[in-house]
């Protein structure tokens, strides 16, 4: 967005001032609202409205598929479908195995260009994609906090690929953390059908060959939500760092910092964005600052998380 | 007009889709945001239908501002082309500022040469802040925009807040002055597109006003790009009156000059920050104080 010259210079100083123009500090964000479980005909969903304006849209679909896209035995998503692993592979797993054994998380995210005027509707389309790689990236990883591992059906073959599908509804700022936010809440929510896999060795080749099938009313929760990181997003403005910007703040920003802060408050997974430099001793302080918010970030969220659980559980009695 | 059956409606406001029949009967005549279906009238936007004896048009909840001559709008600039810059002031189309339409600085009886045209990008750029007043319609419906008094110009020194442009009435005062204390001034430029420019006051509230005889130094003044140095204690007022106004926005009240005063008074026992999220308990203890 084109901004004015005083507008910036307005904007940088009351930053260092500690006075921004809506009235906030450098380190206050605005309230969010987390609302989840709102599309039925989804795994699971999460609805995040900051009240900046910022509205997300999440839902998450699971499906049997292939453990990773550069898996050899890429199989068909058959539900019934007989795969034979050979045995004798088993023995020896490599690092790369480790991948075929475990279940996979894709992200997409779609956004009306006509929802951000502020941004060129191919810079937004940009945007979307980074961020669904962000996103997709740390879910995936093991510092992801998802238990990849019981997504697996079948090694080598099948898994659960969880399919998170965001839309951004509304924007005041502050997209990526409200996105995360938003995923986590959906994954929160998310119930996946139950498997049960039968294994059978034939006599007269050695060769196992599984055979599974997915019930239809019986569902578990996903493992590991509860350990999936927050991802807290510091925008430099001037010598200063805001968190939860506004458009305006946003434009006048030169270099963003996303650091992912895991249950523990450390943090697990840092991207930098933006063509602006951080000088070293400001990283350790906006990584101290990213700490301190992602413990509160945490703190909103299991309460907002617990009290959507206590309300399902009395919508269904 | 028939008053007292306008009255009479008011009490139950007729609501409508888009596509739902308004009436069926042929002696009502077609008005905005209505087309015939055969019989029947069926409004084309979601809205409240509105009756002048026998016009019924549809007025929407929500829609895009589209002025009238003389409005006192503000924009951003979002283009420099030959002669004219486009201003985007939250309209259908982006309204045209003609070279012709400004003041230039240097006084007013100078002639204008193609040198200006070259520098038109220093008086205004991309982004910049006006305000200005709507002059005229072109035949497309794009508003032609003219700042040709000093009260009109570059914004500086504040923030702009978004408004539903419905929610501004159209009064004779646009540019508002507050004393909020003794030496804590505030400006507000009230535009009739919704969009709201909350800056430093100056000290003297006459100097906002039309100056006849203009000094070579105002015209100048008039693009520079340079903030008045802001304080602490100034900065947190214009945010404070930002935060007024949103909250009266989101209560859906009509914003007014007395109304912004009564709403800041009512908030003063709130945080800054917490304001907007307040809106209801302040807009309500503003109304009391009517």
């Amino acid at each position: 967005m084109a901004v004015s010259v005083c507008e910036r210079e307005f904007t940088l100083t009351g930053v260092a001032s500690n006075i921004r123009s809506d009235g906030r500090g450098r380190s206050d964000v605005r309230a969010a609202a987390v609302e989840s479980g709102g599309i039925s005909q989804a795994s699971g969903s999460c609805r995040v409205s900051s009240a900046g304006g910022t509205t997300v849209l999440v839902g998450i679909k699971v499906a049997v598929g292939a453990p990773a896209v550069t898996a050899s035995t890429a199989a068909d998503a058959d539900l019934d479908a007989d795969i034979a692993v050979d045995n004798s592979e088993d023995a020896e797993l490599s690092i790369s195995d480790a991948d075929l054994r475990r279940g996979r998380v894709v992200c997409a995210i779609d956004c009306n260009p006509a929802i951000i005027p502020t941004m060129d509707p191919r810079a937004v389309e940009d945007l979307c994609i980074d961020f669904s790689e962000v996103i997709t990236k740390i879910l995936n990883a093991d510092h992801g906090g998802l238990d990849l591992q019981s997504l697996c059906i079948v090694p080598g073959s099948t898994c659960w690929v969880i399919h998170v599908d965001a839309l951004v509804l509304g924007y005041g700022g502050n997209l990526l953390d409200t996105l995360f936010q938003a995923t986590r809440g959906a994954l929160h929510d998310t119930l996946i059908p139950k498997v049960t896999v039968e294994e059978s060795t034939s006599a007269s080749t050695g060769n196992t060959s599984y055979e599974f099938d997915v019930a239809d009313d019986e569902t578990e929760d996903l493992k590991g939500c509860e350990n999936i990181p927050v991802i807290v997003t510091l925008f430099k403005i001037g010598h200063h760092h805001v968190i939860d910007p506004t458009p305006l703040e946003e434009a006048c920003s030169d270099v963003q910092l996303s650091v992912a802060i895991n249950r523990k408050g450390l943090p697990c997974a840092i991207q930098k964005t933006g063509n602006g430099s951080i000088e070293p001793s400001q990283l350790a302080e906006m990584i101290q600052d990213a700490k301190a918010h992602g413990a509160t970030l945490f703190k909103d969220m299991d309460e907002a998380i617990e009290r959507q659980r206590v309300r399902s559980l009395n919508d269904t009695k | 007009m028939d008053t007292e059956m306008g009255e009479a409606e008011h009490a139950m406001l007729h609501f409508v889709t888009p596509g739902e029949t308004v009436t069926a009967d042929t002696v009502f005549m077609r008005g905005h945001g209505t087309y015939n279906d055969g019989e029947e009238l069926v409004a084309t936007v979601a809205g409240v239908v509105e009756r002048i004896n026998k016009l019924i048009s549809v007025k929407p909840l929500r829609a895009r501002f589209s002025g009238e001559i003389g409005d006192v709008v503000v924009g951003r600039i979002s283009e420099v082309t030959q002669k004219r810059w486009r201003v985007n002031m939250g309209a259908r189309q982006d309204a045209a500022l003609l070279l012709a339409a400004v003041n230039l600085p240097g006084g007013e009886l100078r002639r204008r040469s193609e040198s200006d045209e070259l520098q038109m990008r220093q008086l205004l750029s991309e982004g910049d802040m006006i305000s200005a007043e709507i002059q005229g319609f072109f035949q497309d419906g794009s508003a032609s925009l003219h700042t040709r008094s000093l009260k009109y110009g570059k914004l500086r020194s504040g923030s702009l807040v978004t408004v539903p442009s419905s929610l501004v009435k159209r009064s004779k005062a646009h540019f508002l002055h507050y004393t909020l204390s003794p030496g804590l001034h505030v400006d507000v430029i009230l535009g009739m597109n919704g969009f709201v420019w909350v800056s430093k006051g100056s000290k003297d509230a006459n100097k906002k006003g039309d100056v006849p005889n203009s000094t070579q130094e105002d015209a100048d003044a008039l693009y520079a790009n340079v903030n008045e140095p802001i304080t602490n204690e100034e900065r947190m007022a214009i945010a404070r009156v930002s935060n007024c106004i949103l909250a009266i926005a989101k209560e859906s009240e009509l914003i007014t000059e007395a109304f912004i005063l009564l709403v800041h008074e009512a908030s003063l026992r709130i945080d800054c920050k917490d304001i907007v999220a307040n809106s209801k308990q302040i807009i309500d203890a503003a109304k009391m104080s009517y």
